[in-house]
């Protein structure tokens, strides 16, 4: 994974995906922190990562909403957008992860998009003001639409779930597909 | 001396008031010397605790009420190899109960034993228990397993290291003498589980061959094989049954053909048999043309997917592009590891200005990146054209084909309805005979599948076979090695060391005392497998009664210190013997001095300088040459 002005001197005869881009990954990150975090903040990376699962795996958030809506009723029905995976994360100690995390954050703090404090035990991640100004222009690019339309269903479904309840729900429903596989495994839809 | 000993110099333990009780020996012969009840044995306990018990401390469980809460650790200065080392256990310590502290450095027991194996330059070796093929897997040889020869408990005095498994006792003498790491080595262990391997496939074909015959006479009809299945008989079955369901087709075709004969008059048959050939015709064309579609039906669903995801990576890329345009051209302002504001830096430098590393060497050119996203694009785009002309090209395939089928399957019902009156007078003539032979060609289609099943179980057992074969041809330069190691190890001339030992020790007790030893000398027979010690044609055990036992563990334990100076040998150098008021009914007291004596000679020696023996007993009056510590108050519980 590197930053796209790092890309260009790639021969054009390696493939290259979205998913190699440092900015690919930036972006979703902070979008995720503007429209599922308090006044673009959230609290902890086990969160953050949890959250971003729904965001990268449209099927599963689509199960988890619907088991969430058994408990809660008045959900507004999701519009039929992108069904594909995001980007795919591994199976880790603690759920869904994805080991670019560290280089992602550390990236975005450096460029003063984001601000990390540490809180106790966990970490929290804050969009800076030239951060929250940067993830408001995204949001308005065509194609982040779909994107940032099931952000802010994440927002309204887990918005204020703790992240080991999270966790816990994500072990529950998905224990075929997250719980039972292999430590360090990709995680397939 | 070549070999590296072990002896102790200081023995202490600390009481939870603070007070420190202590005991002081010197290499040669120590005499831990105090009437019954003085705490001896407790003494020497604690040594055995602190050179790596697992178990719970000397003072747990006793039973002299308020020993347990007594003491709270215990330490012993050590020398080993020439070097000086503190050990100490600290029970009553919150988290250092199975702790020992060696110097400086805390260890587990199993670390201090390898410790002590690397310092006393004993080889770490793994050792079969029993019979090597016995398949269990080859536990350590470790320290605690020695000092069951090195330290004779009190309670301990009827066999070479009584309750030790005789796979262990023959283990740790071989470490003693030199020859376990030549015995036990990684090629033996190999052979050993390669060996277990292949019996355990053996036994596996035996039992599936067994089984498969079984099953396969119940599935098998006796005119197929009615002696034994293999892969020779199963295939002259399957001819047998193929020149059967030949013929029977043969007499159904003239069967039909004589009926066809004699119910059709002659102009109505050449019309059948040009139906016939016409039907045949367009079966074979409709089930071509029902391959093709389903054939195209399955490329064209996997070009959809293709194609999709195409569409979604171009998604992605969009999005990407866009990322990059918003957040690439902004500069690191801030260093992610210590929170600073980064300095803008005034000397130019090839490496990174944030983490000082070179930079990779690639350049790094603004815009250039979209550029390649967007060559990145076109490229995905170009092939999502082709994915989609390819998809219309599969698309009109099908639709070929489904017309094809629809035309086929319509003349086939014409040919069908105008056959039907002719059918039905052949099968008016025919029938009975016909249902005979069809039966019967079922029933070969039968069987023939039958023997296909048993022949796919056969492969399995020939996969078997082949598995045994390319174990067998691994074992064949393993067992080679392992023979020839085996044939120069001198088992004769290692034991006759340990022998020779034992007969000084019983040789120096008749000098002193004639006639005490009036049996043969001590022979040891040993070898891979095992190690066996004589009096005269007997078992020890066998052939020694009383007090004449006594003497020979106490020249078992000679014999083993006699090996400590010996070049390849593996004794430590140090026994501790804990000698019981008692033997046998017995009363020990009037031999002490002279079952000890041999000993102070032995370890006067210049050859065993560093060598020790910690030896327990209730008087040794006027032995000399040898340091005493003497225990006088008696616990009464």
């Amino acid at each position: 994974m590197r930053s796209l002005n790092r890309l260009g001197a790639q021969p054009a005869s390696l493939p290259l995906a979205a998913d190699d881009v440092l900015e690919f990954h930036a972006a979703r990150l902070m979008l995720l922190m503007e429209f599922c975090g308090t006044s673009g903040r959230i609290d902890g990376l086990t969160k953050m990562a949890k959250l971003d699962f729904f965001a990268r795996y449209p099927d599963f958030f689509d199960i988890a909403r619907a088991a969430e809506a058994a408990q809660a009723d008045g959900m507004v029905p999701l519009p039929n957008d992108n069904r594909t995976v995001e980007a795919a994360m591994v199976r880790h100690h603690y759920g869904p992860w994805d080991k670019r995390y560290y280089h992602v954050l550390s990236h975005l703090e450096a460029k003063a998009l984001i601000s990390v404090t540490k809180e106790g035990k966990s970490f929290r991640l804050a969009l800076t003001p030239l951060g929250r100004e940067r993830a408001k222009q995204l949001a308005a690019r065509p194609s982040f639409t779909t994107l940032v339309g099931r952000l802010k269903q994440i927002k309204a479904t887990f918005g204020r779930k703790s992240g080991t309840y999270l966790k816990d729900m994500i072990y529950r429903l998905f224990d075929q597909e997250v719980s039972r596989r292999e430590m360090g495994k990709v995680i397939e839809q | 001396m070549t070999n590296a000993f072990l002896s102790v110099a200081r023995l202490e333990r600390r009481l939870t008031t603070g007070n420190v009780e202590s005991l002081t020996f010197k290499t040669g012969v120590n005499l831990l010397v105090g009437p019954p009840n003085t705490g001896k044995t407790k003494w020497l306990q604690t040594l055995d605790f602190l050179l790596g018990d697992t178990g719970a401390n000397p003072y747990e469980g006793s039973d002299e009420a308020g020993l347990a809460d007594k003491y709270e650790s215990a330490a012993a200065n050590l020398i080993v190899d020439g070097d000086a080392v503190r050990i100490e256990r600290r029970w009553l310590e919150p988290g250092a109960k199975g702790k020992i502290f060696v110097g400086d450095e805390v260890m587990d027991t199993k670390e201090f034993q390898h410790w002590l194996f690397a310092k006393l330059d004993i080889p770490l070796v793994h050792f079969p228990k029993g019979n090597p093929m016995s398949g269990q897997t080859w536990p350590e040889l470790s320290f605690r397993i020695l000092l069951r020869h090195i330290y004779r408990q009190q309670r301990f005095w009827s066999g070479l290291a009584d309750q030790q498994p005789e796979g262990e006792q023959h283990a740790s003498l071989l470490q003693f003498l030199g020859l376990a790491q030549r015995i036990f080595t990684d090629d033996y262990g190999e052979l050993v589980q390669l060996k277990l391997e292949v019996e355990r496939l053996k036994a596996r074909r035996d039992q599936y061959q067994h089984t498969l015959a079984e099953l396969a006479r119940g599935l098998l009809s006796d005119e197929d094989i009615s002696v034994v299945v293999n892969a020779l008989t199963v295939a002259a079955a399957k001819v047998r049954i193929a020149t059967e369901t030949e013929v029977l087709r043969r007499q159904r075709v003239e069967l039909l053909s004589r009926s066809a004969g004699e119910t059709l008059d002659p102009g109505q048959r050449s019309r059948i048999v040009e139906l016939g050939e016409l039907r045949a015709l367009v079966s074979s064309r409709l089930e071509a043309s029902s391959r093709d579609r389903n054939s195209a039906v399955d490329r064209a669903r996997e070009v959809a997917r293709y194609e999709s995801d195409l569409a979604d990576e171009l998604d992605r890329m969009a999005r990407a592009e866009d990322a990059g345009t918003m957040l690439a051209d902004l500069k690191i302002t801030h260093c992610p590891a210590c929170d600073q504001t980064v300095a803008p830096v005034v000397i130019p430098s090839p490496d990174c200005f944030l983490c000082h590393q070179a930079r990779p060497s690639e350049p790094m050119v603004e815009g250039l990146g979209a550029v390649r996203l967007r060559f990145e694009r076109e490229r995905l785009e170009s092939e999502r054209k082709e994915a989609a002309a390819l998809s219309d090209v599969l698309a009109r395939d099908i639709r070929h084909h489904a017309s094809q089928i629809a035309d086929d399957e319509r003349q086939l019902r014409i040919i069908d309805n105008e056959l039907v009156p002719a059918r039905q007078a052949i099968a008016a003539v025919a029938q009975e005979e016909i249902s005979k032979i069809d039966m019967a060609l079922g029933q070969a289609s039968e069987r023939e599948r039958q023997l296909d099943r048993v022949s796919a179980a056969l492969a399995l057992e020939t996969d078997i076979a082949d598995r045994i074969a390319a174990l067998e041809a691994k074992i064949e330069p393993i067992q080679e090695r392992v023979d020839e190691v085996m044939r120069t190890v001198d088992f004769g001339a290692a034991a006759s060391d340990l022998e020779d030992g034992m007969n000084a020790y019983l040789e120096a007790l008749n000098h002193l005392r004639p006639h005490t030893w009036r049996h043969s000398p001590v022979q040891i027979s040993l070898s891979r497998r095992e190690g066996v010690f004589r009096v005269g044609n007997r078992r020890w055990m066998a052939a020694l009664e009383g007090t004449d036992s006594l003497y020979f563990l106490m020249a078992y334990h000679y014999g083993l210190l006699s090996l400590s100076g010996k070049p390849g040998s593996h004794y430590p150098g140090i026994a501790i013997i804990d000698l019981p008021g008692e033997f046998l009914g017995e009363a020990i007291e009037d031999k002490e001095n002279f079952i000890v004596q041999p000993f102070v000679d032995l370890l006067s020696g210049e050859a065993f300088e560093g060598a020790q023996l910690l030896i327990t007993g209730a008087s040794f009056t006027g032995l000399a040459g040898a340091h005493v510590q003497a225990l006088r108050q008696v616990h009464i519980a």
